[in-house]
């Protein structure tokens, strides 16, 4: 149906109907206004208001209740006709547009209203008003007497009209028949204006359109309104009077007897009062009544204050507000205009009972009628106060906890105000959780970008407009953790943490998908299906429903965080980050570092300051060679794989790959991010493997486009800041550091091991032989070579039991652990906390916990029993390295010893070949020495007892501070260290008694060092 | 930069045995009988050039001499599937073709007679090899080529590769049973003795107990030599799993053997291995044992009937035998979680008897199964023990050895065939280097077994001072 603009329809029709009658144009105009008025008030503003009628099935009711009612009143039978005649053409009918049902309904109960008002109680004397009321004249009339002042009677009885339009205020008494207060009293009874309204309201009656018919009616009312003469003849104080200013007040206005008294603003001490110089003999009881009465009329002010306030600059949220606030007021001018209506009907006069029945209006009555819009306009004042200078979320909380006001009539208005405050705020939600997009005008969204996030993407801009493209490194940025943020101070109370946390992963895991994943293209797409075919839930948050939000913010969550978790897992391999690590940085591919120790061996043990990263580097690289990790003979094995690998890696893939579990092909490529780092060198004396570090970087060789520089990726690049890849999140800087101790844990002990390993080797294998092969003269080695391995055996247990615990208690545990965990977890946020809480635990097993530990300079202060037991760990590591000294220096001995006699042997073998003797009588005093200088080997013996001494020092602090790490874990390590339960070693006795410990190397070492 | 091992195999036992050795490595690496990569072998994450070489057209070249003084067991290789797996450069069979008639002597000098070509083949595989790690001599102890020639090749290898790590796969003769060779304890007692001096690790197959866990364990009646040789490739293949699948630890022999060996001459290493499989004469894969776990296995491991050393001796003397160590490698899927309860299980009931002179535990190598043989079983382990109740087994030769020769050499039973051979046929003319050898042979293998036997007692270190 067409909307009929309702206000230029009654307005055109009151000048047509005026010029009818014969009113000059200029008077139309005056008048034009006071007939709009009027209809407005009629029909209760509402034509303005927002919340319109919106059901158009009433009116139709309404016009048969019409016609019912004039049959009933014996109204003649064509009169009822051309009502029905008129009601029908209220409806659109034939194609042409009716009115709309809102001003077809309030011209009907206009016109019944003035209908009923006649037909009931019109008193008989008057019957041209009666008849005028009516909507139908008697045919013949008596011809009235014009009277010269006519006109001028118009004019002034027009007047009061005005007033009684929006009070409806009479004086009780003077006018008791007088039908309605449309009609201006008049001492002359039958006024002529009136009889003039009514000849026309008759003509048009009979040959008018719908619009015609009711703008008569309207001018009927209007014609008599014009001017404001005040009726002198009513006291202020009167009841009608005051009723009409108490309805005045309630809308801000002041009146006769009450006027707003003005102090220190719109303050309590502000208020309607009644007027100390009209309001004599007001008397104290109707005093207090008014006073009673005219808060309502400080409410309204209040609040309408608050309306006005909620301007366009304001955020969104209180421009919701205020516009809810708007649409309460409306509704409160509905039933002000209902009031008014009532408040001009007359007082009953005593014994007239049928007005007694009568809807008028007493303060009284005011009393009752006012109560519940008072409450109502008391808690909008005291909702808009609550909200004053809170905005975004603040302010929506502050409107919600009147929701859980525990006042059903408050809950349940907050309530729907609450719904429209929200709207705003559900609308940047919805965006945020679809889109991505931060449409945060005004600042009141309680997800910010971080200042950081901003400074660096500012900069880009700048770096950007100055250089035209990102020629400049982007400063780094850990887009997950930085970019966007909570904040509290603007989160509603109704949106709960965990709601509010999963809206802001909603929007984070898409701008990690844009800018640090290179998904833009599924991000876009998702976008425009979201735009496309919205979720249903967003209908629903659309209108404010906390339930339907939640439930959007899931669904989006729940998908966003599935991709994002997919194209990790999947597309950037997560696993197999997580294999390369394991086997090559925390040297889980154990003949990857032997190769890489062989090879590197010779550059390591170089000065700290000769060291050269390149050539260590290069040495890598020869490792991963020779062990096939990379590349090598053995290309075809996961060459294959490990292209298309390479492939998916470098983003051109779609994701559909399988994410196997150890997939060989991907992890060796994988290696290639693997570099040498020497770390600064922190003192003299320190040599190529105390500054050696591995380092792992997930987001090395990845394209530009997925490192997040957006130059180059479309016509227009976007600045983004550097994100360090797809992985960054997880793999942080503090991260890689984690690992980073832990790999040098794993090195020191490798190091140790190997150190073992050769000595081993060179005693057992080499010496020994050499040994045996000296015969006679090599005995005296032999007690050397046996303390030598033995203290070996005894540093191989302790090393290889700590390996063990690290390998299996530790790494293995823990990494099976986190295996799992990781494929339950259904967001990234819950992601990175199992990964955090994983490389925690690795640490706290490692024994690495407690800060400072590996020359990492972590925080906090390592406690007196967590130092001493690393220094422990360290020194007895540092030990098994000097055991390979030992054995290198016994070798030399034995072999220089082997050269020896061999000359010798040779040497007598000429002699006797020369015919002496092969063996010479040993010269006098000498005595032959033996070929092994025994000064060596004694003094071997005491540096083995030395170390040996260290050793168990070590060991025995170890295992010392070991129990007070209260832990569960390293009874595993104390057990194995002392499996045979025999009490060797068994902590504090052992360590401070170092007789029993370690199985009588102890004593040996000793007994050894007297005895050579 | 592999830790490569060359495998050599003397003699008809070691040939045999290292043939199905390398039957069992192909299989694990998905190599084909002709040594070119399966198909389906793309998993990688094996090292396979610790045992093969690629050949010039990819083909995949075990480290392998193959020796033998008679020509019919290498033929029978050459003859079979595998015959195109080896490179032919590497077999040597004798000219004369003869054999060294179960006589250690006769094989002993055949060998040093081609000692340029046994040299030749030795430097050319160990050229072949970036850093060569050591060598596996796979022979037995008791025939004439596996222990003349392989005792031999010892002494020829410590002396030439001093630096390098020899470990053996030595099969001790069955005793039980009466063999058709007498003069097995001349040819055990002179090969243990350079398996004391010139091995590293020995690791003691005893085909006694082999007999009897095949005939108690598997349910077979009668094992025939294939099935026995079967048992001992897969405790071979087993003890190198963590050498070719490399995870953090035991990646490389001398790590491996070092932990077990802490004093030189005490490297006999017993072997247990559990669940044992056989295949039966229909092809089909039987075992007695259904369900496997951690526990289950490293328990397993430690009963004396799943060890494949028999100990030919009273009850009293292996009370108080004691481990010096032990290594399981555990293969398959394995939660290490189960390692440490496991252990600690053990401990608690002291189910392992370790000595007292020095630190020592139950150490575990986890390590990956084969992706390409299904196994039945889901865990299997390899117990590699260092254990003092080998010397029985020593004792047992002495005795033996007495029998023959007499406590003081007087009875010299049997000797005839050993001074035939020219080398020890000495100028002296009555052999007397001959006896010499077995005496200084004699007290070798006594001191060895007396060393055993000193490590059972708690003050070992103490007297090994004072001795010294």
């Amino acid at each position: 149906m067409a909307q009929v603009d309702v206000p230029t329809l009654l307005s055109r029709l009151g000048e047509s109907v005026a010029r009818n009658a014969g009113i000059p144009d200029a008077e139309i105009a005056a008048r034009r206004s006071y007939t709009l008025r009027m209809m407005v008030g009629i029909m209760g503003g509402s034509a303005y208001a927002r919340s319109a009628l919106e059901s158009g099935g009433d009116y139709m009711a309404l016009a048969t209740g019409f016609v019912k009612e004039l049959e009933a009143n014996g109204a003649p039978r064509d009169r009822i006709k051309l009502v029905q005649e008129c009601c029908s053409r209220l409806t659109a009918a034939g194609g042409k547009p009716g009115l709309s049902p809102h001003a077809a309904t309030a011209l009907l109960v206009l016109l019944r209203r003035l209908n009923g008002s006649l037909g009931t109680r019109a008193p008989p004397p008057i019957s041209l008003t009666k008849a005028v009321q009516l909507g139908g004249l008697p045919a013949v009339y008596p011809a009235l007497p014009q009277r010269p002042g006519s006109r001028q009677n118009l004019d002034s009885v027009s007047r009061p009209m005005s007033a009684v339009s929006y009070a409806g205020s009479l004086p009780p008494g003077q006018h008791a028949a007088r039908p309605t207060s449309v009609l201006t009293p008049s001492e002359q009874g039958e006024d002529p204006s009136q009889l003039l309204s009514a000849e026309m309201s008759r003509a048009s009656l009979l040959n008018s359109t719908t619009g015609d018919l009711v703008s008569d009616f309207y001018f009927a009312r209007g014609a008599g309104a014009g001017g404001r003469a005040e009726p002198a003849t009513i006291p202020a104080t009167s009841e009608p009077s005051l009723v009409r200013d108490v309805l005045y007040a309630a809308q801000g206005v002041s009146g006769r007897a009450v006027g707003w008294v003005e102090a220190g603003g719109d303050d309590v001490g502000s208020g309607f009062r009644p007027d100390q110089g009209r309001a004599e003999g007001l008397g104290v009881a109707r005093t207090m009544l008014l006073e009673r009465l005219t808060e309502l009329g400080w409410l309204f002010r209040h609040v309408r204050r608050h309306v006005e306030d909620s301007s366009a600059e304001e955020g969104a949220v209180r421009q919701a507000l205020g516009a809810a606030l708007a649409d309460e007021l409306g509704d409160f001018f509905r039933l002000l205009a209902l009031l008014e209506a009532q408040a001009a009907l007359p007082l009953p006069t005593p014994g007239d009972t049928a007005a007694a029945e009568d809807q008028y209006l007493t303060l009284r009555r005011l009393l009752c009628w006012l109560a519940e819009p008072t409450r109502r306009m008391r808690l909008l004042a005291t909702v808009a106060d609550a909200g004053e200078g809170l905005g975004g979320g603040a302010l929506a909380g502050a409107v919600y906890e009147f929701s859980r006001h525990g006042d059903p009539f408050v809950a349940a208005n907050a309530a729907k105000l609450l719904q429209q405050v929200c709207v705003p705020l559900y609308g940047m939600i919805r965006r945020w959780v679809l889109e991505g997009s931060l449409a945060d005008p005004h600042g009141e969204f309680f997800i910010v970008q971080h200042a950081a996030a901003t400074a660096v993407n500012a900069a880009l801009r700048e770096a950007v407009g100055a250089a035209g493209a990102a020629a400049l490194a982007p400063p780094m940025l850990d887009l997950w953790r930085q970019s966007y943020g909570l904040d509290e101070t603007r989160l509603p109370p109704f949106i709960g943490a965990s709601l509010a946390q999963r809206i802001l992963r909603a929007g984070k895991a898409i701008h990690y998908l844009k800018q640090a994943c290179g998904d833009a293209g599924w991000v876009q797409q998702r976008a425009e299906e979201c735009a496309r075919s919205p979720p249903a839930a967003a209908y629903a948050a659309g209108s404010g429903e906390l339930a339907s939000l939640d439930a959007l913010v899931s669904e989006a969550v729940r998908s966003v965080d599935a991709r994002l978790l997919d194209v990790i897992w999947r597309r950037h391999r997560l696993r197999a980050h997580f294999a390369a690590i394991r086997r090559f940085l925390l040297l889980g591919q154990g003949d990857w570092v032997t190769a890489f120790i062989d090879l590197a061996q010779r550059e390591l043990d170089k000065g700290a300051g000769d060291v050269s990263e390149v050539q260590l580097n290069s040495c890598l690289r020869q490792a991963f060679t020779a062990t096939n990790v990379v590349g090598g003979s053995s290309g075809a094995v996961g060459g294959g794989a490990g292209r298309g690998a390479l492939a998916t890696l470098s983003g051109s893939g779609v994701g559909g790959e399988e994410d196997s579990e150890d997939d060989s092909g991907v992890v060796t490529l994988l290696a290639e991010k693997l570099r040498v780092k020497k770390e600064r060198a922190a003192g003299a004396g320190e040599v190529g493997w105390d500054v050696f570090s591995l380092t792992y970087n997930p987001a090395a060789g990845l394209p530009a486009s997925m490192l997040g520089a957006g130059a180059g990726a479309g016509p227009q690049p976007t600045p983004a800041p550097t994100s360090g890849g797809p992985l960054s999140a997880l793999f942080t800087a503090q991260a890689m550091l984690s690992y980073g101790r832990l790999a040098k844990l794993l090195w020191r002990m490798k190091r140790s091991e190997h150190a073992l390993s050769a000595t081993w080797g060179a005693a057992a294998c080499g010496l020994q032989r050499t040994v045996d092969k000296m015969g006679r003269d090599g005995a005296l080695a032999q007690p050397v070579l046996a303390q030598l391995l033995r203290l070996r055996a005894e540093m191989s247990h302790f090393a290889t039991n700590l390996q063990y615990y690290i390998q299996f208690e530790v790494m293995e545990a823990c990494w099976q652990e986190f295996y799992t965990r990781a494929a339950s977890c259904a967001d990234l946020d819950s992601l990175i906390t199992a990964h955090e809480e994983h490389l925690a635990k690795l640490l706290r097993k490692a024994l690495l916990e407690g800060g400072g530990g590996g020359g990492a300079g972590g925080a906090g202060e390592p406690g007196p029993s967590a130092a001493a037991l690393r220094r422990a760990l360290q020194d007895a590591l540092a030990n098994m390295v000097g055991l390979r000294a030992v054995a290198a220096r016994l070798e030399e001995a034995v072999e220089g010893g082997a050269r020896k006699l061999q000359t010798r042997t040779a040497a007598a073998r000429q002699r006797v070949a020369r015919g002496g003797w092969g063996v010479q009588a040993p010269a006098a005093g000498a005595g032959e020495e033996p070929v092994i200088d025994t000064r060596v080997l004694r003094d071997i013996r005491r540096t083995l007892s030395d170390l040996a001494a260290q050793h168990q020092r070590a060991v025995g602090e170890f295992t010392e501070n070991l129990p007070e790490e209260a832990q569960d874990d390293v009874r595993f390590l104390l057990a194995r260290l002392d499996f045979s339960a025999k009490g060797v070693q068994a902590g504090p006795a052992a360590a401070a008694g170092g007789a029993g410990g370690f199985g009588g190397g102890g004593p040996l070492a000793l007994a050894g060092a007297v005895r050579v | 930069m592999p830790r490569e091992i060359i495998n050599l195999q003397v003699g008809q036992c070691g040939n045999q045995v290292g043939s199905e050795f390398w039957r069992k490595l192909c299989q694990e690496h998905g190599i084909a009988k002709d040594g070119r990569l399966e198909d389906f072998a793309t998993l990688g994450g094996d090292r396979k050039d610790v045992f093969f070489y690629q050949a010039d057209d990819e083909q995949y070249i075990p480290r392998a001499i193959l020796l033998d003084l008679e020509p019919r067991v290498i033929n029978g290789i050459q003859t079979s599937d595998l015959r195109n797996l080896f490179n032919p450069e590497n077999i040597f069979i004798s000219k004369e073709g003869g054999g060294a008639g179960n006589n250690w002597a006769s094989g002993y000098t055949q060998g040093e007679a081609v000692q340029e070509t046994l040299l030749d083949m030795i430097d050319r595989e160990a050229e072949y090899c970036d850093s060569l790690e050591g060598f596996n001599m796979c022979h037995s102890i008791a025939g004439g080529t596996g222990s003349g020639m392989g005792s031999y090749m010892l002494e020829l290898i410590s002396d030439r590769y001093s630096k390098k790590l020899i470990q053996t796969y030595s099969v001790f003769p069955n005793q039980s049973e009466s063999s058709d060779v007498v003069v097995q304890p001349y040819n055990s007692l002179l090969t243990l003795k350079r398996l004391t001096l010139h091995a590293d690790a020995v690791v003691v197959l005893d085909n006694t107990a082999l007999d009897k866990i095949a005939v108690e364990r598997l349910h077979l009646h009668k094992p025939d030599v294939q099935q026995i040789n079967s048992l001992i490739a897969t405790v071979m293949a087993a003890s190198t799993t963590t050498l070719r699948y490399p995870g953090y630890m035991n990646n490389d022999l001398v790590g491996l053997v070092a932990s077990l060996i802490p004093t030189p001459r005490c490297h006999f290493l017993m072997t247990g291995y559990t669940p044992l499989t056989a295949e039966n004469a229909a092809g089909q894969v039987t075992s007695n044992i259904r369900k496997t776990t951690v526990l289950d296995v490293m328990r397993r491991l430690l009963q004396p009937k799943n060890i494949m050393v028999s100990t030919h001796t009273k009850s009293r003397d292996i009370a108080n035998a004691k481990y010096i160590s032990i290594l399981n490698i555990i293969q398959g899927e394995v939660d290490p979680s189960q390692v440490h309860k496991s252990l600690q299980r053990i401990r608690e009931r002291k189910q392992a008897n370790f000595i007292e002179w020095g630190p020592a535990s139950i150490q575990v190598a986890l390590s990956k199964k084969s992706p390409y043989v299904q196994t039945a079983h889901r865990v299997s382990g390899l117990m590699l023990a260092n254990h003092t109740s080998v010397r029985h087994l020593f004792n047992k030769v002495l005795r033996d050895y007495e029998k023959l020769m007499g406590p003081k050499q007087e009875r010299q039973a049997f000797m005839q065939a050993y001074r035939d051979v020219p080398r020890f046929a000495d100028a002296a003319g009555g052999g007397t280097a001959l006896l010499e050898e077995f005496a200084d042979a004699k007290e070798v293998v006594q001191d060895l077994a007396n060393e055993y036997a000193a490590c059972e007692s708690a003050d070992y270190i103490q007297r090994q001072m004072m001795a010294s």
